[in-house]
C-alpha cells in the first residue's frame, strides 16, 4: 500500500466491521436457516453480543418475515418424534426435539414455535412444549369441557402484542390456547389466556347440523390462520366450514362455495381423491383449496358492498402432476399419490408424494414451489414446525425459566424461605432444578 | 467520471448550467472531483439529496472529506449505472423466494459490480453508502458481506475478516457441545 493509499484510508470512517450497526445490517441479511447465527455467535464475543440481542434478533425476524420449516413433528405411542427437514449444518438432530408422553397422548398443532399436546386418558390435560426451550406448561381443561366432548381441533398461538411482531421466536410471549370441541349435539369454542391464567368465560357454541352427526362425516386438516382456526367439515352433497375466531369471538358455519359442496363424493374425500384446506388469503380473507387427484382449485371468499360474502374461482387451475413434474399416469394409479399436510407459517402448502415421501412446499397463487431435502415420516400426521434457532436466547429462556421455577418454589414454601434463598445461590441446586424440569415427563 | 476541467471551463460551466444544472460535482478527501446525475444522487443519497435541496452544493465540488476517491469513484459509478437502469420494478427477484421481505435481492448488474471490489474496495463502499444515506447501496453492500459469510464456519469467517478469536478454548467448547449439530464440518 503506497503512501498516497494510507491516507485515503485513515481519512475514511472506521472500517464496516467495527460498526455495530454495519455488522448488524449484514448479518440479518444471512439465511434464516439455524446454522447461520450459531455460525457468526461464534467468530468473537462482539458479534455473540451483537446476534443475540432483542434488537437485532427482531430486525432478523423482519427481514426474513416468516421462520424456516425445520422439520416435522409425529406422535408415537408415548413419544412425540422430531424428524429433521434440512441437510447439515442446518439439520437440527431429532434427539433435540423429544419428549416423552404419557400413552395415548395426541398432537394437536404446532403454529408459532410451541407444541400443544392432548391427552385424553389420564386426568384430560394439555401440554403446551417449546421445543426450542424446553419449556412445559400444563394447561386443564376449560372448566365447561365434559369428559364427553372431543377435541376437534386446537392449537398455541403467540398472543404477543408488540408492533411489528413476527411469530417463529416466541419463546418468551404470552400464548393462547384456542379450542374447538365438540359433543355431537353442538361445537364449542373455548379460549385460553396465559397471561390471564385461565379459560375465558364467553361461551361460543353453534348447533351441529344433521350430516354432520353421521358416522361417516368427513374432516380436513385443520389450519390455524392469523386469527382463526378452521377445518372444512364434509357430508355427502353438504361441507360446511368450521371458523372459531378468537379476535372476534365468533363460532360460526361458513357456507363454502355451492359448486363444491354440491359435487362432494364422501367416498373420494376419505379416501384423498378430494382433499380440502383452508387458508388465509393476502387480505386476511380466507381461501378454499381443493385437491381432486392432482388438479387444484382455489376458492377466494370475498364480500360485495353490502358486505355479503361470495366465492369466487380462480382463473389458473394447478396441475401438481405437471407443476412436480412426477409424469404419472392417473389411470395408472392404485392409490392416490399426493397428500395434503398442511400449511406452513408463510401460507405455503406442504404436499407429500406418498411413495417417495417427498414433500413439495408450494404457493399455489404463484405456482412457485421447492422440494424439501428430507423426506417425511412415515405416519400421516407429520405437523410441519418452523421455528427461528437463534443464539442467546436458549440461555435467556433457560435463565428465566430457574427464576419463574425459584419464584413458584419460594412462595410455595414461604415458611422455608431462608432455606431456599440459601439453596438458591448455590449453582448445583439451579442445575438439579432445570435437570429435574427438562427431564419431567410424567405431565 | 473523474472531472479534469482548467479554471475557465469550470468558470463557463457555472455560467452555463447554474442552478439548472443536471448533475452535482463530489469531491473525495484526496481532492478528486466526480460528476454524478443530480437526479439519481437526490433519489438514492438522503444526504445528498439534503444537500442539493439545502443549496449546500458546491458546483466546484462539494466537500466529501471521509470519503477517498476510490470509494467515490464507486459511488458515482453506482449513482450513473443505476440512472440507466431498469425502473425499480425490474428489481423483484426472479428466483424463487416465498418471503416477500422489503429487501429485494441484488439485480445481476448490481452483484457484478460488487462482485469486481477487492475486500478494502467493497468496506470502504459499505462505509460511504453509510455515510451517504445511501440505502439501496448499503443493502448490496451489506448483502454481499453476508455471502461471504454464508455456509461458512466460524474459523473461515474470522479468516477472511481478518477477525480475532476472543473466546477461550473453554467457552467455545462448552457453546460447541451444547449445538454440536450445527457444526458438522468442522
Amino acid at each position: 500500500m503506497s503512501e498516497d493509499d494510507e491516507t485515503t484510508r485513515s481519512a475514511t470512517l472506521v472500517s464496516p466491521l467495527e460498526n455495530d450497526d454495519l455488522v448488524a445490517n449484514s448479518l440479518r441479511l444471512l439465511p434464516a436457516l439455524p446454522s447461520s447465527l450459531l455460525h457468526v455467535s461464534l467468530v468473537c464475543k462482539r458479534w455473540y453480543r451483537l446476534v443475540s440481542s432483542h434488537h437485532f434478533l427482531r430486525q432478523f425476524r423482519a427481514h426474513h418475515r416468516n421462520p424456516p420449516l425445520v422439520g416435522f413433528f409425529s406422535m408415537e405411542w408415548k413419544r412425540i418424534i422430531f424428524t429433521p427437514m434440512l441437510d447439515p449444518p442446518d439439520r437440527i438432530p431429532a434427539s433435540r426435539f423429544s419428549l416423552q408422553v404419557l400413552p395415548c397422548s395426541t398432537l394437536l398443532s404446532c403454529p408459532h414455535g410451541r407444541v400443544l399436546i392432548y391427552n385424553q386418558l389420564h386426568k384430560q390435560r394439555l401440554l403446551v412444549w417449546e421445543p426450542v426451550t424446553g419449556e412445559l406448561c400444563r394447561v386443564s381443561m376449560p372448566p365447561s369441557f365434559h369428559p364427553t366432548m372431543i377435541v376437534v381441533h386446537a392449537a398455541v398461538v403467540c398472543a404477543s402484542t408488540e408492533q411489528g411482531h413476527i411469530h417463529g421466536s416466541c419463546h418468551s410471549d404470552p400464548f393462547q390456547v384456542v379450542m374447538v370441541a365438540s359433543d355431537r349435539e353442538q361445537f364449542y369454542a373455548f379460549a385460553y389466556s396465559s397471561q390471564a391464567g385461565a379459560w375465558g368465560n364467553n361461551s361460543l357454541s353453534v348447533k351441529l347440523l344433521p350430516y354432520m352427526k353421521e358416522d361417516d362425516c368427513g374432516i380436513s386438516r385443520r389450519s390455524t390462520l392469523g386469527n382463526s382456526i378452521c377445518f372444512f367439515l364434509a357430508g355427502e352433497k353438504a361441507a360446511a366450514i368450521v371458523e372459531f375466531d378468537w379476535a372476534r369471538q365468533t363460532l360460526a358455519f361458513l357456507d363454502p362455495p355451492s359448486e363444491v359442496s354440491q359435487q362432494l363424493n364422501l367416498l373420494d374425500f376419505h379416501d384423498e381423491r378430494c382433499q380440502c384446506l383452508v387458508k388465509s388469503s393476502d387480505s386476511g380473507g380466507l381461501i378454499l383449496i381443493v385437491v381432486k387427484l392432482f388438479t387444484v382449485h382455489i376458492w377466494e371468499r370475498t364480500f360485495n358492498a353490502d358486505g355479503v360474502a361470495k366465492w369466487m374461482l380462480w382463473k389458473n387451475t394447478t396441475d401438481l402432476n405437471n407443476l412436480f413434474s412426477l409424469r404419472m399416469v392417473p389411470e395408472d394409479l392404485t392409490a392416490v399419490p399426493l397428500s395434503i399436510l398442511g400449511l406452513d407459517e408463510g401460507g405455503n402448502v406442504l404436499v407429500k408424494q406418498k411413495e417417495s415421501r417427498a414433500i413439495f412446499l408450494v404457493d399455489l397463487e404463484s405456482s412457485k414451489f421447492k422440494k424439501l431435502s428430507g423426506t417425511c415420516p412415515v405416519i400421516n400426521d407429520g405437523h410441519p414446525f418452523s421455528t427461528f434457532y437463534t443464539p442467546g436466547k436458549y440461555h435467556t429462556c433457560i435463565l428465566q425459566l430457574e427464576q419463574k421455577r425459584i419464584y413458584l418454589i419460594s412462595r410455595l414454601l414461604v415458611y422455608r424461605m431462608a432455606f431456599i434463598s440459601e439453596k438458591m445461590i448455590n449453582k448445583n441446586f439451579e442445575f438439579e432444578l432445570f435437570r429435574s424440569f427438562r427431564c419431567r415427563t410424567d405431565y | 467520471m473523474e472531472v479534469d476541467k482548467g479554471k475557465g471551463e469550470a468558470e463557463e460551466t457555472r455560467k452555463v448550467a447554474e442552478a439548472d444544472r443536471d448533475t452535482v460535482t463530489l469531491k473525495s478527501s484526496d481532492g478528486k472531483l466526480f460528476e454524478v446525475s443530480k437526479e439519481a444522487a437526490a433519489r438514492l443519497s438522503t444526504v445528498l439529496a439534503g444537500m442539493i435541496a439545502g443549496g449546500s452544493i458546491d458546483d466546484n465540488g462539494t466537500d466529501l472529506k471521509q470519503i477517498g476517491s476510490e470509494a467515490l469513484e464507486n459511488v458515482v459509478d453506482y449513482c450513473n449505472k443505476h440512472a440507466n437502469s431498469i425502473p425499480s420494478a425490474a428489481l423483484i427477484s426472479s428466483s424463487i423466494s416465498f418471503n416477500t421481505a422489503p429487501f429485494k435481492e441484488p439485480e445481476e448488474w448490481e452483484r457484478k459490480f460488487v462482485d469486481r471490489l477487492s475486500h478494502d474496495a467493497l468496506f470502504d463502499l459499505v462505509e460511504a453508502a453509510n455515510f451517504l444515506g445511501m440505502e439501496r447501496l448499503l443493502d448490496v453492500t451489506c448483502h454481499k458481506i453476508s455471502e461471504m459469510m454464508k455456509g461458512k464456519s466460524p474459523d473461515q469467517i474470522r479468516e477472511v475478516f481478518n477477525i480475532k478469536n476472543d473466546y477461550t478454548k473453554e467457552e467455545l467448547e462448552e457453546i460447541r457441545q451444547e449445538l454440536a449439530w450445527a457444526f458438522y464440518d468442522d
